[in-house]
């Protein structure tokens, strides 16, 4: 089920907040705990029921491998099968993940590589792998560190199934989410989470159905066309595609953390004005905050521990790691991983420039950081690299071609350059501009969702602002369309 | 203000005014999507044709004889078509239609299951260019989009009563209703524009005493040429060839033919040399996919400026003699290159002869 669909939010949503609620005040906690496990699960089944057993395997699987580690905690000479139990427990997940997401792209390149002719295996990604897979794998490590504590089974797969979260995010930690449902606080309703909620989620419909979705056919139309693309059209497909991506995923991680504000769970923020950053390394401490965090925990940390002595180039190598699998983690093909590594060895070259104390102009430094994640946005989008080299072509040596409309305001410029239908390629007309611009008014001076909510006032231009937005998203709703994440 | 009644509005506001659009629309139903026309409102304004007609073919049952094109078969009368083949027949016609329109009709009424028995198929020159984008409609049409199928469809309630297309059209219907309560349809329920469906007179019994400017011909080649039409688009070809694997998997009857072109257009084509051999080729390539009727070629009526809404529309006289010529009527006299029934797998001549001389 989809956020951004009549059915959730008229349907799913007040029916899974009211019994939820009633329960708890009727006391019947397990009751309650159940219920919204049920809603979850309902809500994952939604978009395709086959997974369902896929999910509830690896919740049962990895909650097992955690009790027996916790189990371990106290009788430290067992340490050996203790780190026994987190390998067989980390090769399953990893290889759980890897079947479904990598096994393709695997054989192509045994194929590629060894002149081979095996057969693909077409596998259909289950819906929210990825994440819950990550999410677990933090937990198994954590069991294995002895940070855990909990051994209430429905507490976890209450951290697991969690509607808000499930299908991308915002990557949560246990110790984030399962203190909280175990609160008091939690069962009873709290208007004031409801309308922080509310207006959280609101901001989140609106960026993803009249925003992003109002970028999307000409980020798919550029791409389609990519061997077409004049340069307006190719910077325009690029930049369409950088706010799509933006807007489509920042607000469905504002809707996530909306909804779950309304069962008085709150979500970490995932993100704080990325497209702001001036450096590499402000992104992504801003962009996908969650997996930010956890790539720091669980992969760079443990790779800097694994060194006798942590050195700035023995650092740089755990940067340039980590991203790199933050860059497979995306998605199984060479788009990705090209991705990760220029995603890597720009943050080297920051922290080299950190390192060496110079200064930089902030426009500029936001100008040069800016169109580096404008240009890697491209490799993220394509489909092979031949696309990428398509659009990059038209970005940096495509045709000019003005508007018809500027020919007799430019007679200069006649011999120079083309007049004619400079978007055409992309379905984009004067709006595709006009859009641009107030895409980047939004993301570089409004304030972003969670300053918004952090100082709502209770008045009449909140909620006639709020009351707005949502009215002019739910008249959008009708065309229903996926978020970009759930490809990942 | 109380929290808690802030809350209770932000949720009941919109819910209300999401009632009040809904009924609005429903009660002026822009799509025709129901049979109720309250305000027997006679126009009803639709701000995109594949909407409409979408909206059409999804209302009704199971039509027998359908009519595919764009806007060039817009004038050929569906209860003609009716006399010839019997049968409920329908124009499916909608204005920038390129053959990728046609196929999501077809799709879309074999999802509905309601493929009808007989399609005349109106083929234009111009919509086989490869530089030619996809119409931005139907990107934007659920139901026809096959291409992009992220976009997935919803229940086309929603998007008819529920949206803010929905809402602008039947603001403008509400609107043109209150200025002028007896003006027609755009479309009349038949699918027919201007009036065709009532209209069975032959050229030249009657002729309409209007002929579109000369500079048209220009404007018109004009935007053949400035889109650089040099290559046939394979993906359209094979969205051809798709139709006809549908149309013989289900038993369908169809007819395919190339809309007519006025003559003077035809000649600024000719002249051409980058044009007028893509001219060439594109009336070999779509002989080597199926036989067809070929209207682009010179005669009498071609000639006429009368006979055309601009150089690349006929009017509605045009289109009762298109029928006339494809189910061979015996009672209308035409010049006989009008219409010729082009056999699968033809060979034109070359582009210097083909400068040279007439068709």
């Amino acid at each position: 089920m989809l956020f951004n669909s009549y059915e959730f939010i008229f349907i799913f949503l007040p029916i899974s907040f009211f019994i939820y609620f009633y329960l708890n005040k009727k006391r019947l906690t397990i009751a309650s705990k159940s219920w919204l496990i049920f809603a979850s699960l309902a809500f994952y089944s939604w978009w395709n029921i086959s997974y369902l057993p896929l999910i509830l395997i690896s919740i049962l699987f990895n909650y097992t491998i955690s009790q027996s580690m916790i189990s371990y905690n106290n009788k430290s000479k067992k340490i050996i099968e203790k780190k026994r139990i987190l390998q067989i427990g980390l090769v399953l997940n990893i290889a759980f993940l890897g079947y479904f997401k990598y096994m393709d792209f695997f054989i192509e390149n045994i194929n590629w590589s060894l002149n081979t002719n095996l057969s693909l295996m077409h596998l259909a990604l289950p819906l929210a792998i990825s994440f819950f897979t990550l999410q677990q794998i933090a937990f198994l490590i954590d069991s294995y560190e002895g940070l855990v504590k909990e051994k209430n089974l429905l507490d976890y797969i209450i951290f697991v199934t969690f509607f808000p979260q499930l299908i991308a995010g915002p990557i949560v930690h246990h110790q984030e989410i399962m203190p909280q449902f175990a609160s008091i606080k939690t069962k009873v309703i709290n208007y004031k989470n409801i309308s922080i909620g509310l207006f959280i989620f609101t901001i989140g419909l609106f960026k993803k159905v009249v925003i992003a979705d109002t970028f999307a056919p000409w980020a798919n139309m550029g791409f389609d066309v990519a061997d077409k693309l004049n340069f307006f059209e190719a910077w325009m497909t690029s930049l369409s595609y950088t706010f799509q991506l933006y807007f489509d995923f920042s607000g469905y991680t504002d809707m996530a953390i909306g909804a779950a504000l309304l069962f008085n769970i709150k979500l970490p923020i995932n993100f704080n004005s990325p497209l702001r950053a001036t450096g590499i390394i402000d992104y992504w401490q801003r962009w996908h905050i969650t997996l930010t965090n956890f790539i720091t925990t669980y992969v760079y940390t443990p790779i800097l521990r694994s060194f006798n002595k942590v050195t700035f180039l023995k650092a740089m190598l755990a940067t340039f790691i980590a991203m790199l699998i933050s860059g497979i983690w995306h998605g199984a093909g060479w788009t990705f991983i090209i991705w990760g590594i220029l995603h890597g060895i720009a943050l080297i070259i920051n922290h080299y420039w950190k390192k060496s104390k110079r200064k930089i102009n902030k426009i500029l430094a936001w100008f040069i950081t800016f169109n580096f994640i404008n240009i890697t946005m491209v490799i993220f989008r394509a489909k092979d690299i031949d696309d990428i080299i398509k659009v990059l072509t038209g970005m940096f040596n495509g045709q000019i071609v003005f508007s018809r409309h500027l020919y007799e305001y430019l007679p200069s410029m006649h011999n120079l350059v083309e007049f004619g239908p400079w978007l055409q390629n992309i379905g984009g007309n004067k709006y595709t501009v006009i859009s641009l611009i107030v895409a980047f008014l939004i993301v570089l001076v409004v304030k972003n969702t969670i300053q918004w909510a952090e100082n709502i006032k209770f008045n009449t231009l909140y909620l006639s602002s709020g009351i707005f937005m949502l009215t002019l998203s739910l008249l959008k709703l009708h065309k229903v369309s996926e978020f970009l994440y759930f490809n990942f | 203000m109380q929290i808690k009644h802030w809350v209770k509005l932000y949720i009941s506001v919109p819910i209300i005014l999401i009632f009040i659009v809904f009924t609005f629309n429903f009660i002026i139903d822009p799509y025709s999507i129901t049979s109720f026309n309250l305000l027997k409102i006679p126009n009803k304004f639709a701000r995109d044709d594949r909407k409409e007609k979408v909206a059409k073919l999804f209302k009704e049952e199971r039509y027998d004889n359908l009519l595919l094109g764009s806007s060039r078969v817009y004038s050929i009368n569906p209860l003609l078509l009716k006399k010839y083949i019997h049968g409920r027949t329908y124009n499916s016609g909608v204005g920038g239609a390129l053959i990728e329109d046609q196929l999501g009709f077809l799709l879309y009424l074999e999802r509905l299951k309601k493929l009808p028995k007989y399609i005349l198929f109106g083929l234009d020159f111009g919509s086989f260019n490869k530089n030619l984008e996809t119409n931005k409609y139907f990107i934007l049409n659920d139901e026809l989009n096959f291409i992009n199928k992220k976009s997935s469809n919803n229940d086309i309630y929603f998007s008819r009563f529920l949206s803010i297309d929905a809402t602008r059209a039947s603001y403008k219907t509400l609107a043109n209703f209150i200025k002028d309560s007896t003006s027609k349809p755009r479309f009349d329920s038949n699918g027919a524009a201007n009036n065709a469906s009532k209209n069975f007179t032959y050229y030249p019994s009657i002729i309409k005493k209007t002929k579109f400017k000369e500079k048209k011909v220009k404007e018109a080649f004009d935007a053949i040429k400035t889109s650089n039409y040099r290559v046939i688009s394979k993906k359209r070809l094979l969205y051809l060839e798709k139709i006809i694997s549908i149309c013989k998997k289900n038993n369908i009857k169809y007819t395919f033919f190339l809309t007519p072109l006025n003559s003077q257009l035809i000649s600024k084509i000719q002249k051409d040399k980058e044009v007028g051999k893509t001219f060439i080729q594109f009336k070999t390539i779509i002989s080597s996919i199926t036989e067809y009727y070929d209207f682009i070629r010179y005669n009498t009526i071609n000639d006429n400026r009368f006979n055309f809404g601009d150089p690349k529309h006929p009017n509605i006289y045009t289109g009762n003699l298109i029928l006339a010529r494809l189910f061979n009527d015996k009672n209308v006299s035409l010049p006989e290159n009008f219409g010729v029934l082009i056999p699968k797998n033809s060979k034109f001549i070359n582009i210097d002869e083909f400068t040279n001389s007439k068709l």
